[in-house]
């Protein structure tokens, strides 16, 4: 019984995650948070601004900060980094034209200091599209194997309005940060 | 027993004493305020001895509590047992499923197989994760190794399976780093991963899960043309033209428009998104879109939209009619105005009811602009004064 044990013990308690949605504008994201809260995701209107979502997963309480993509947005983008455990990327599969656009602002992202410890969970969405980019062809463009050895990371393609693929890629996210935070520590 | 419980009768001992000191000191205060104090003194003592006693069992309950929750959940030895006997059985199943691959039975029953294997796999990683704040760093990083041994070999099969072009990674650094990684697996099974399997798959260093079903054909019939040309209707770099599309059971495709000059698009049917960009001098009139359509780059055009979200993006000069599920958005635009959706054709209350957009929302004038977040309306965009709006345009006589 050591003050080890102790604080291994108070975290367990807890057992909050911060998680970070970032993204392209027209991505999907706050469709996507609403859609694993089981909400409504009709007249979803653009995010102006961001939301925050607290929901239990599992046996942890998640936050879900949803940031609004906008060009316009993208520089506030910076006040959210502090403290996240997880970062969810989420990208338009089937707007090709913008990947390189999407690719230069994931990779600013993951230059950030802030952000080095966080878990990265690439979201291909909108694989209901019918000319998507599937999963390992995102990952391709996006240049993720870079990160192999720096990070933990993992694409998953879904779809935010058949819900495919959502619970996956939560499931990994939160049991990677688990084993992250609450071991290691 | 602890400090608390030694300490006490000597603090009680103290003041006994004080009281004694001040009875001799000022003796002719008299009996009554004597006795007075004795017993506020004695009703004080047996207070603390009240108070010293509920003490003393709480601390035993709480021991006894802590003993309790202790044990039976958090010792290694048991998650060890279980984490291996969970372990092996599902690296036998998948051991099995890869003698099954290899020998080409009915790829169906495998790929349900080999998903019943992923949730396997998963349900070990949640275990492990949910155990890991009692685990000694070593046992964890022990047992994620193996997991992720169990996800490679998983890998391999699925990679197997869905199509012998799937593109791959050279990346020898991820494979080295795999391989330590399970090392300590590999070493007591040796024979799980053969070589010539990892050459083959060259060890993509994460899973990728995708829309299993539809992907496969698509593969079949699209995998020699570049991104840019899969999409399901693209209409780009065309000048001075009338274009008319229909679209049947198209439910769950897009249409891009990119590159146009003084061109007439008419998309009759319903579809899943729109992306236009770089227009000149256009007029799109498109039937409801089921989600979100993104509007970029445009000049001195008319667009007529009916979708569930709508972005615009670097606009000019152009007018937008719109029916929208949310609020329309705009970015860098000048001189923008909006008015309410006015096109038909034969069939399309149908597809507006589909797309659930048969009403009117109202919402084509409730424009954010986000580079004007202020109270007084944005000077970007306005209102399209009745008189000069285009009217009903009806697309049902147009040919192909």
């Amino acid at each position: 019984m050591g003050l080890l044990s102790i604080i291994r013990k108070v975290k367990k308690k807890e057992k909050e995650m911060r998680i970070l949605m970032v993204g392209l504008d027209n991505a999907g994201k706050t469709t996507i948070v609403k859609r694993i809260n089981g909400e409504d995701t009709s007249g979803i209107s653009p995010t102006l601004g961001f939301n925050i979502k607290t929901m239990q997963y599992k046996s942890f309480r998640l936050n879900i900060w949803d940031v609004g993509g906008q060009k316009t947005l993208r520089s506030y983008w910076r006040n959210y980094y502090e403290q996240t455990d997880g970062l969810v990327w989420v990208v338009d599969s089937s707007d090709l034209r913008r990947l390189d656009d999407c690719k230069s602002e994931l990779h600013n992202l993951l230059k950030e200091e802030r952000l080095s410890g966080a878990s990265l969970l690439v979201l291909a969405n909108k694989q209901d599209i019918r000319g998507a980019l599937k999963p390992a062809e995102i990952a391709k463009v996006l240049n993720l194997e870079v990160m192999d050895n720096s990070r933990h990371w993992q694409i998953v393609g879904c779809s935010a309005v058949t819900a495919e693929g959502l619970l996956f890629g939560f499931d990994w996210l939160v049991s990677d940060i688990a084993s992250r935070i609450y071991v290691l520590e | 027993m602890s400090l608390n419980a030694a300490l006490f009768p000597v603090a009680s001992e103290i003041k006994t004493g004080d009281v004694d000191a001040m009875t001799d000191a000022e003796q002719n205060q008299g009996d009554d305020a004597d006795a007075l104090l004795q017993q506020k003194h004695a009703a004080m003592l047996q207070r603390l001895a009240i108070k010293e006693d509920a003490r003393l069992q709480k601390f035993a309950a709480r021991r006894a509590d802590s003993l309790a929750s202790v044990n039976p959940s958090e010792s290694k030895d048991r998650f060890l047992q279980s984490f291996s006997e969970q372990f092996n059985q599902a690296e036998k199943n998948i051991c099995s499923l890869q003698q099954k691959v290899s020998s080409e039975e009915d790829k169906s029953s495998i790929k349900r197989d080999l998903d019943q294997n992923a949730i396997k796999v998963l349900e070990l990683e949640q275990f492990l994760a949910e155990n890991s704040y009692f685990l000694p760093a070593y046992e964890v990083r022990a047992s994620q190794s193996s997991i992720s041994s169990l996800r490679m070999k998983l890998e391999h099969i699925n990679a197997e399976l869905v199509s012998k072009k799937k593109f791959t990674f050279k990346s020898k650094i991820a494979k080295n780093k795999n391989t330590t990684e399970s090392s300590t697996l590999q070493a007591s099974e040796p024979s799980q991963v053969s070589d010539s399997d990892a050459g083959k798959v060259n060890d993509p260093p994460y899973s990728v899960i995708g829309a299993p079903d539809r992907s496969k054909s698509r593969d079949d019939s699209e995998s020699s043309e570049s991104l840019h040309s899969r999409s399901s209707c693209m209409i780009r770099d065309m000048e001075n033209s009338t274009i008319v599309r229909d679209l049947k059971n198209q439910e769950d495709s897009e249409i891009i428009l990119q590159n146009l000059i003084n061109c007439s698009v008419y998309i009759r049917g319903v579809y899943r998104a729109m992306y236009a960009h770089n227009l000149r001098g256009c007029k799109v009139f498109s039937g409801p879109i089921t989600g979100s359509s993104l509007i970029e780059e445009i000049e001195e055009c008319t667009m007529m939209l009916a979708s569930q979200q709508i972005r615009i993006h670097n606009a000019k000069m152009s007018d937008m009619y719109l029916r929208v599920r949310s609020r329309p958005i705009v970015e860098y635009t000048e001189r923008v105005r909006f008015a309410p959706y006015a096109f038909t054709y034969s069939g399309i209350e149908n597809d507006l009811s589909f797309a659930n957009l048969h009403e009117e929302t109202g919402l084509w004038e409730h424009v954010d602009d986000f580079r004007w977040l202020r109270a007084i309306p944005s000077p970007n965009w306005s209102v399209l004064p009745e008189e000069e709006r285009i009217g009903l345009v009806d697309g049902s006589s147009l040919e192909l």
